[in-house]
C-alpha cells in the first residue's frame, strides 16, 4: 500500500482515518492539548513528505503510532516545552469515576502513560509496545506493573489484575 | 480501564485541527512550524521581559515605600494590589494568575531522609513554630557516604486547620510541578516575594479548586509555600498564605547547620542470577529450578530506609514470575492467614470484579495473602490461580500471594506458570 497523496482528497481520507487515534495517543502521552496538536500535525507532515510505502494496514497504523510516540518523547524532553493546559481541564470527565481514574493516570510519568494507553486503549501486546517504543519487553512489563501499582487504589480488581 | 477507554473515545480532533492537518496536502509546500523560530520567539520574549523589568520595575518600585495602613509590609504596585477586605493577615501579597501547570520527574541520587526534631524545627522555622504545628522532612542526596541537603519539605497547620506545604532549598527550589505566571512581585519586610494562584476548571461535580503559592529567597535559601482548597475558601487561603509567608520572612533564614545527616545503608544493585543466589540475606530464598520455558530477566537488590529486598524476574514470552524476598514488616503481618480461613484467600469464593464481591475489610488480605510455609499445600496454591480473558495478552494462570519462612517473606506474582510448578518452586526453599 503506497500513499503518494497525488490528490489532496487522498490525503484527507488518510488524515480522517488516523487523526483521532493519533491525537488520543499524543494526548495520553503529553497530557495536554497544545502539545498533542503540534505532535499530530508533525506526524502527518512527515507522512506526507516521506510518502511512506506501507506494507499493510497494520504497518501503516504502527508507523504512525511509532512516529507519534517518538515525537511526544522528543517534545517532553525539550527544555522549550511550553507550559500548557492540562488534559482534564480541556476535556473534563463526565463521571466522577472517570475523573478520579484520569487524575491518577495523569499524575503518572509519561513513560507509564504511554504503555497504559497502548496496552489498554490501542490493545497492543507487550511485545508490540516494545517495538513501538523501542524499550525492552521487560521494561514495558515493568512500566505496566508499576503503573498498575500506582493505580491500584482507583482501579477495579478486574482491570488491574489483567495487566 | 473501561472508564479510561470511554473517556478517550469521546475525544476527537476539532474541525480547526482537522483543517490544519489536511492543509499539508492542500498547500503544495506545507508550512512547517519551525521549532527554531518558536524557540527564539520565546527567547526574545524572555529578553524583552527582562529588559522591561530592568527599565520599568525601578520606576514602579519608587512608589513601593508606602506601608499598608497600620502594618509593616508593603505592596509592590500601588493601585494594582487590593488588600482583601476583612483580611486578618498583616501581610499582603499580589497573587499573579497562573494558567498552566506541568509535571516533571525528580530523581534524588542516593536519596535518604530524616524527620526534623523539635529542636531542628525551631532552628529551621524560628517564628512559625510559635504559631503553627509543623512537621518536616529533610531530604538528602548521598554519594559514597557523603550527604548533602536536597531540600526540606514541611507542612504547617494553622489554628484554623489550614495545611500549607513549604519547601526550602539551599539554592533553587525543585518541584515536581510548577506554575507559570506573569510575574509581579510583592515586597514583604523588604524581601521580594513572587506569589500566584492557579484555578482549576470545574470538575465533573462542578467544583473548582484554587491553589495559592509564593516563593522568595532568604540569605541564599529558596522558599516555596503552597496552599490549596476549594473556591469557597479563597479568602481564608489568601490570608493564611500571606500570613505564613510573612512569618517565615520575619523569622529569617533557616539555620541549616543544625542538621546532622547520617547516611544509612543504601543499595540499588542490578545482579545477575548467580549474584542473586549468592546474596547473603535472601539468596537462599530463591528457587533453583524454574518451570520450563522461563528464563531469567533481571534481579535487583534494593535497600533504603523503608525497604530491604531482593527482586528477581523471570519471563516466558508473555508469562512472568516476579519473586520478591524481604524481611517480614509490620504492615505485612496483617496479611498473614491460616489456611483454615479460606475466606481470606480462596479466590473461587469471589467472582470478578472482586472490588464488588470481596468484603471491604478482607480486600487487602484476599488481594495478597501470606501463608506459613508449614501450612502451604498444593490445594491452597490452586485457590490462588485464576485466568482472565485479555485481548492484548496470552492466556495463562495468574496468581499472587506470599509465603513466610520464619521472618523472611517470599512474595510472588506470576502469570503463565501452573499452580503445581509454583508449589514446587516454593518447596525447593529450605525451611
Amino acid at each position: 500500500m503506497a500513499y503518494k497523496f497525488y490528490r489532496p482528497e487522498d490525503f484527507e481520507v488518510f488524515v480522517t482515518k488516523h487523526e483521532n487515534r493519533l491525537y488520543r495517543t499524543a494526548l495520553a502521552i503529553t497530557g495536554n492539548v497544545s502539545d498533542a496538536e503540534d505532535v499530530v500535525q508533525e506526524v502527518f507532515l512527515r507522512a506526507y513528505e516521506k510518502a511512506v510505502e506501507f506494507e499493510s494496514e497494520e504497518h501503516e497504523k504502527a508507523w504512525l503510532i511509532k512516529v507519534t510516540v517518538n515525537l511526544c518523547n522528543s517534545r517532553l524532553r525539550s527544555l522549550w516545552r511550553k507550559r500548557t493546559e492540562p488534559l482534564l481541564d480541556s476535556y473534563p470527565a463526565d463521571e466522577p469515576e472517570q475523573h478520579e481514574l484520569l487524575e491518577q493516570i495523569l499524575t503518572l510519568p509519561p513513560k507509564y502513560r504511554t504503555v497504559l494507553h497502548l496496552f489498554y486503549y490501542e490493545g497492543y501486546s507487550i511485545k508490540d509496545i516494545s517495538r513501538l517504543t523501542g524499550r525492552k519487553e521487560s521494561t514495558v512489563r515493568s512500566h505496566l506493573t508499576r503503573a498498575r501499582q500506582k493505580l491500584k487504589s482507583v482501579l477495579k480488581e478486574d482491570d488491574y489484575e489483567s495487566i | 480501564m473501561k472508564a479510561y477507554n470511554e473517556y478517550m473515545n469521546k475525544i476527537s480532533v476539532s474541525d480547526a485541527l482537522h483543517q490544519k492537518l489536511v492543509s499539508c496536502a492542500i498547500n503544495a509546500k506545507p508550512v512547517r512550524r519551525p521549532n527554531m523560530i518558536k524557540r527564539y520567539s520565546i527567547a526574545f520574549a524572555c529578553l524583552a521581559a527582562v529588559l522591561l523589568s530592568v527599565f520599568a520595575i525601578p520606576q514602579i518600585l519608587q512608589y513601593d515605600a508606602t506601608p499598608t495602613p497600620g502594618n509593616n509590609p508593603s505592596v509592590l504596585e500601588p493601585g494594582t494590589v487590593i488588600p482583601t477586605p476583612g483580611s486578618s493577615s498583616r501581610y499582603t501579597l499580589y497573587f499573579n494568575k497562573a494558567d498552566f501547570q506541568s509535571t516533571a520527574d525528580i530523581a534524588i541520587k542516593g536519596h535518604f531522609w530524616q524527620e526534623l526534631t523539635d529542636k531542628e524545627l525551631k532552628a529551621v522555622f524560628p517564628v512559625l513554630t510559635e504559631t503553627h504545628k509543623i512537621t518536616a522532612t529533610a531530604n538528602f542526596s548521598s554519594d559514597e557516604g557523603k550527604a548533602s541537603l536536597f531540600n526540606i519539605e514541611a507542612h504547617a497547620v494553622s489554628v484554623a486547620g489550614l495545611r500549607t506545604y513549604i519547601q526550602l532549598v539551599p539554592g533553587e527550589v525543585t518541584l515536581d510541578y510548577i506554575f507559570d505566571a506573569e510575574v509581579k512581585p510583592s515586597k514583604v519586610l523588604g524581601t521580594e516575594v513572587t506569589a500566584g494562584c492557579f484555578e482549576t476548571e470545574p470538575n465533573s461535580k462542578g467544583l473548582r479548586n484554587v491553589i495559592y503559592f509564593a516563593y522568595f529567597k532568604l540569605s541564599g535559601i529558596s522558599y516555596y509555600v503552597e496552599l490549596g482548597g476549594t473556591e469557597a475558601e479563597k479568602e481564608a487561603l489568601k490570608d493564611e498564605i500571606s500570613e505564613l509567608t510573612g512569618l517565615l520572612i520575619e523569622g529569617g533564614a533557616a539555620d541549616l547547620r543544625i542538621l546532622n545527616p547520617v547516611v544509612p545503608e543504601l543499595r540499588q544493585d542490578r545482579l545477575n542470577l548467580d549474584e542473586a543466589h549468592a546474596d547473603a540475606d535472601f539468596g537462599a530464598y530463591l528457587p533453583t529450578t524454574l518451570p520450563e520455558g522461563f528464563v531469567f530477566q533481571d534481579a535487583l537488590r534494593f535497600i533504603d530506609q523503608e525497604r530491604n529486598e531482593l527482586n528477581v524476574h523471570w519471563t516466558n514470552d508473555m508469562g512472568y514470575i516476579d519473586w520478591r524476598v524481604s524481611y517480614l514488616g509490620d504492615n505485612d503481618k496483617r496479611r498473614i492467614t491460616s489456611v483454615a480461613d479460606r475466606k481470606n484467600y480462596d479466590l473461587s469464593l469471589y467472582p470478578v470484579p472482586r472490588a464488588d464481591s470481596v468484603p471491604g475489610d478482607l480486600h487487602e488480605i484476599v488481594d495478597n495473602p501470606v501463608f506459613l510455609i508449614d501450612e502451604l499445600t498444593l490445594d491452597v496454591v490452586r485457590t490462588r490461580a485464576y485466568e482472565l480473558p485479555d485481548s492484548g495478552d496470552q492466556p495463562g494462570a495468574r496468581m499472587r500471594f506470599g509465603v513466610l519462612y520464619g521472618n523472611v517473606l517470599v512474595e510472588l506474582n506470576a502469570k503463565g506458570a501452573t499452580p503445581e510448578a509454583m508449589f514446587d518452586m516454593l518447596q525447593q526453599i529450605k525451611k
